[in-house]
């Protein structure tokens, strides 16, 4: 499912580019909210900010955190992925999710569609071993627990820890027989 | 003639007629404004006039600080300060700013209208004094057109440092500061912007200044070590610490985008201050500046530079 969200926010009647404060944060969550109740198990929702220039934390906090949050604990379990952000949004979103991850001492990230200032496909504070798995899978397009021991060298226990943690963020999605795919 | 000592400077002192104050020259920058606000007892308690005829300049901090004094005369007194003996540069700068729209202040000279700025010829390079209101709604509303008003002018207000990104940058910042006043100073507040040059260094300043219950009481509730308010408030600058929510990312973020910028910032809330230059990194001298025991001013003011 994609959202456009400059559109998005027009039905709302907030004027674009510019997508600042705590209160179109939470106007746009509530309207994106209604439609992840309809979303499938396992689908991936994408939203594309094209056409939106400037995020601000406030924003940021009340619709992306928020929408990750509910994406681990919707009863339907889905995926977030953004699309066509700016600099300054990747900025922005990166600053808060650090901040986020270290006072709440539990790991946010958001896997994107186009590549990001530091080269990677995603933004937020993975470790450099989370880091190589979310590549190699984007790049591979599928992956098992033993691929990922051969892949890397780590224990079996090692790939299965991180590979539990990378799902639990949603920045890799998991079936049922231990295969990974990207997001 | 009564006198009243010119800040920390022993030596100068400012004539006082009855209950008119002769303003000293201090309006160039934050820290010179120092001396005014030193004076703001006086001024709240004797003066009923401020004579300006001093005053050679004013920079966008010093005008919303005057701006917020003047507020605190009428809260408290209920009248307004009368503003008299104002150059013409300077009563055209104060006027183009709309600076007496506010109607915080007396002022019983009025400027001929063929002296008055064209909006035309200098709009370009400012954001004129707005008033962020306390209340969400209405801020947001002000806030996006203030951010509107930015787009439109940037590449004039921001000539000599131009590039995509700086604009996107002065947007994010001036979201975060504006939202800060109704979020945690309890108070309404005013923004200005402006770029100006003096000798061959041009700045650009854009500073917003409420009179609320300031960073300290802010933090009153709220389980934090620090050693000094001014250490309270660079805390606030360079954590995500928050009065009112888990944590907070818009101080934060505004120092860490400062930084980038390589330009200043300068904090002050209650009785200290905390100023970081960072275009003054890396060369070998300090850049970060605390003080606490200065004199009170209600509320929080900041002030964002960028040099070139």
């Amino acid at each position: 499912m994609v959202i456009a969200i400059k559109k998005k926010a027009e039905e709302l009647k907030i004027k674009t580019p510019d997508l600042i404060t705590r209160h179109m944060g939470r106007s746009i969550y509530g309207s994106i909210r209604n439609v992840v109740e309809h979303i499938s198990d396992g689908e991936t929702l994408v939203l594309d900010f094209d056409g939106v220039k400037v995020i601000d934390s406030s924003f940021i906090d009340e619709m992306i955190v928020k929408l990750i949050v509910d994406s681990k604990t919707a009863r339907q379990a889905f995926y977030i992925k953004l699309k066509n952000i700016s600099a300054i949004a990747e900025t922005n979103i990166d600053l808060v999710f650090r901040s986020y991850s270290n006072y709440k001492n539990k790991k946010i990230v958001v896997i994107t569609e186009n590549i990001c200032q530091n080269n990677v496909f995603y933004i937020g504070p993975l470790s450099d071993q989370e880091r190589d798995v979310v590549e190699f899978l984007r790049v591979n397009k599928s992956i098992s627990v033993d691929d990922i021991v051969k892949f890397t060298g780590w224990t079996k226990d090692q790939v299965k820890k991180t590979m539990e943690d990378l799902d639990s963020m949603r920045a890799v999605k998991k079936q049922d027989n231990d295969v990974y795919f990207p997001v | 003639m009564k006198y009243a000592r010119e800040g920390s400077s022993k030596q100068t002192r400012v004539p006082m007629n009855n209950n008119v104050l002769i303003v000293p020259n201090r309006f160039k920058d934050q820290y010179e404004f120092e001396y005014v606000i030193d004076l703001q007892d006086k001024i709240l308690v004797d003066a009923g006039e401020l004579n300006l005829s001093r005053v050679t300049f004013v920079e966008p901090y010093s005008m919303l600080s005057l701006l917020l004094m003047g507020r605190n005369y009428l809260r408290k007194s209920g009248n307004k300060l009368k503003l008299a003996g104002i150059p013409i540069n300077i009563h055209q700068y104060l006027h183009r700013m709309d600076f007496f729209k506010t109607g915080v202040f007396e002022v019983p000279e009025r400027l001929n209208e063929k002296l008055l700025l064209k909006r035309s010829s200098f709009s370009n390079r400012v954001l004129e004094i707005t008033e962020i209101p306390n209340k969400e709604r209405e801020s947001v509303r002000v806030i996006s057109t203030i951010v509107g008003v930015f787009r439109k002018r940037a590449s004039h207000i921001l000539k000599y440092w131009l590039t995509d990104r700086i604009i996107d940058y002065f947007v994010t910042v001036i979201s975060e500061i504006c939202q800060n006043i109704y979020e945690h100073s309890l108070d309404s507040g005013y923004l200005a912007m402006q770029t100006y040059s003096i000798g061959k260094e041009n700045i650009v300043r854009l500073s917003i200044g409420d009179s609320g219950i300031g960073i300290l009481k802010s933090f009153e509730n709220y389980d934090i070590k620090y050693d000094s308010p001014a250490h309270l408030m660079e805390l606030a600058l360079t954590t995500p610490i928050s009065s009112k929510r888990e944590f907070g990312y818009g101080l934060c973020q505004v120092n860490a985008i400062v930084e980038k910028l390589k330009g200043s910032i300068y904090l002050r809330s209650g009785n200290a201050s905390v100023s970081t230059l960072y275009h003054k990194k890396g060369a070998g001298s300090s850049f970060n500046f605390q003080k606490n025991e200065l004199s009170n001013f209600d509320g929080t003011q900041i002030s964002i530079s960028l040099m070139g």
